[in-house]
């Protein structure tokens, strides 16, 4: 248990301001923005009432997705979502490539216990890290969208909301951590971090450009896209298969590199 | 000229895969033109104009004309800006915090040349990596643009996005290269630097959505020049002098401070 509590210990700090980060984004997002949006979108919300719903519905517009709170709250989990992101590649990358990349491998590897037991312990205090960002996380979302609601808020939409952040939470650390250990010579965590984070964060934009419906499988942030998710009430389910897959692919790939890696004491 | 070709070697294989990105993204945009225009999804153009702003923000258009082609390649550059941005960020803290995080300051101190001088080399391989990244983006541009061959050419505009692409990459660039050479800890510049790049982003994103926050646009180097002001063929003079000041004291700072700081070996 010494290097989980190590690294528990270690990220205490860290965690604790992404905490106040994303608690602050959110709650000036999805709380305080809103009765801004709220003023100016209730000016055109009679022009789209007057249109029949059959119109909007072939038009893919859904109105509780433009004119609540929880529409609201959805569109701005896309930058939550890259917050999240964010947090777990630089924890993945972070902890799991610290030794690797600071050269102390041998200081770790010398200690009575198997590396794979030093992986688990390290993944799982990660996991804390980001278990605990995500309680606080939607806490506040929580509060602020009940606090700034005009209109009665369906909890179930909500809470896969949330969650979705949480499965990017993982996705990501997952993704961290393979490439901590696959590539040969991680120097810079946040160059890497930010560029992939960005990089895919990019793409799930440019979806409104590029429309096909393969590219969705390849960019993570379009997994838990919110149109589906309104009218659904449920994630789509090979999106579900492609997170599966990539996480624990990503997981289990990372531990059997870190066990089974040549390392040089130097 | 060592030091310069040695840096210029160790983010090759950086500046590849950064270009195959733009390619990607500049190529496969451009590309898609001919879908977009035809499809006729976007001619509903004249019925947005009516429509506050925080709507274009959810229909991620940010208030961009996209029923002409300069519109639509002005979405295109809007989403280059930002991996620009990203790319400028990463260069300026690392390129020299990397020696003291490498534990290879020491092999470059003894070299005979003075910390100014390593500076000054160092921030023009970083400039040089700059203007690589916005020439691929350029010279990608033109030709995929000479394929789609559209209605309305958009040279000028095209010049003009590109300067505005430098001058975003330059202001991101000397930011966070002035914070690798003022602080010590390696790490904690390039905390900064992503915190500079993502908290400056994020207000970005909340100036499209809400009004009343154009007082914050002097934070956000990616609301300087706006892509509606670009297409109409003007950069705001206001906001070429903040970057200017901006860069150039950053720069200046660093000059200043590096030169006579404690290296953390």
């Amino acid at each position: 248990m010494t290097v989980l509590f190590f690294e528990l210990k270690q990220g205490l700090r860290s965690t604790f301001w992404w905490c106040v980060g994303l608690g602050a984004v959110t709650f000036l997002f999805a709380g305080a923005m809103y009765p801004v949006y709220y003023d100016q979108v209730n000016v055109i919300k009679p022009m789209f009432e007057a249109i029949p719903e059959v119109v909007l519905r072939s038009l893919g517009v859904n109105l509780d997705i433009l004119f609540t709170s929880l529409g609201f709250f959805s569109f701005v989990m896309m930058y939550l979502h890259l917050i999240a992101g964010m947090q777990g590649i630089l924890l993945g990358l972070g902890v799991i490539g610290k030794e690797l990349r600071l050269k102390m491998m041998d200081f770790i590897l010398t200690r009575p216990m198997s590396r794979s037991q030093v992986f688990i312990q390290k993944a799982l205090a990660i996991w804390v890290h980001l278990t605990i960002t995500w309680i606080i996380f939607t806490l506040i979302a929580w509060l602020s969208i009940a606090g700034f609601s005009k209109e009665p808020i369906d909890w179930l939409i909500f809470a896969n909301l949330s969650v979705s952040l949480y499965a990017i939470q993982l996705l990501f650390m997952a993704l961290g951590a393979l490439i901590a250990t696959v590539l040969r010579k991680l120097k810079s965590v946040i160059g890497v971090g930010l560029s992939v984070v960005f990089a895919l964060f990019i793409m799930n934009l440019m979806q409104s450009i590029f429309e096909e419906e393969w590219l969705r499988y390849l960019s993570p942030f379009q997994w838990f896209e919110r149109g589906y998710l309104f009218v659904h009430n449920a994630f789509e389910l090979p999106m579900i298969a492609m997170w599966l897959m990539v996480t624990v692919g990503s997981l289990i790939t990372a531990y059997v590199v870190y066990v089974k890696k040549d390392v040089h004491a130097v | 000229m060592n030091l310069y070709l040695r840096e210029m070697k160790s983010y090759w294989k950086a500046m590849t895969f950064w270009s195959l990105g733009i390619i990607f993204m500049v190529g496969a945009g451009i590309g898609k033109y001919s879908a977009f225009s035809s499809s006729g999804t976007m001619n509903i153009g004249d019925l947005l104009d009516s429509m506050p702003k925080a709507f274009f923000a959810i229909f991620g258009l940010a208030g961009i004309p996209v029923d002409t082609f300069g519109g639509f390649y002005g979405m295109i550059y809007a989403y280059v800006a930002i991996m620009g941005a990203v790319f400028a960020v990463m260069i300026g803290s690392g390129i020299l915090a990397k020696e003291e995080r490498d534990k290879t300051a020491e092999f470059l101190m003894v070299k005979p040349i003075t910390r100014l001088r390593i500076l000054a080399i160092k921030l023009m391989a970083a400039l040089t990596l700059v203007l690589i990244f916005v020439g691929v983006t350029y010279s990608l541009s033109v030709i995929t643009i000479a394929q789609v061959s559209p209605d309305d050419p958009i040279n000028g505009e095209l010049a003009l996005m590109m300067l505005a692409l430098f001058l975003v990459m330059v202001f991101y660039l000397s930011i966070s290269f002035f914070l690798a050479a003022y602080l010590k800890e390696a790490k904690k510049s390039s905390q900064l630097a992503l915190l500079v790049m993502l908290g400056s982003y994020l207000i970005s994103v909340a100036m499209g959505i809400v009004d009343n926050l154009e007082f914050l646009r002097i934070a956000v180097p990616f609301q300087y020049f706006r892509v509606v002001d670009l297409l109409e063929l003007k950069l705001d003079p206001f906001y070429l002098i903040v970057t200017l000041v901006v860069s150039a004291s950053a720069i200046g700072l660093s000059l200043y401070y590096y030169p006579k700081r404690d290296l953390m070996i």
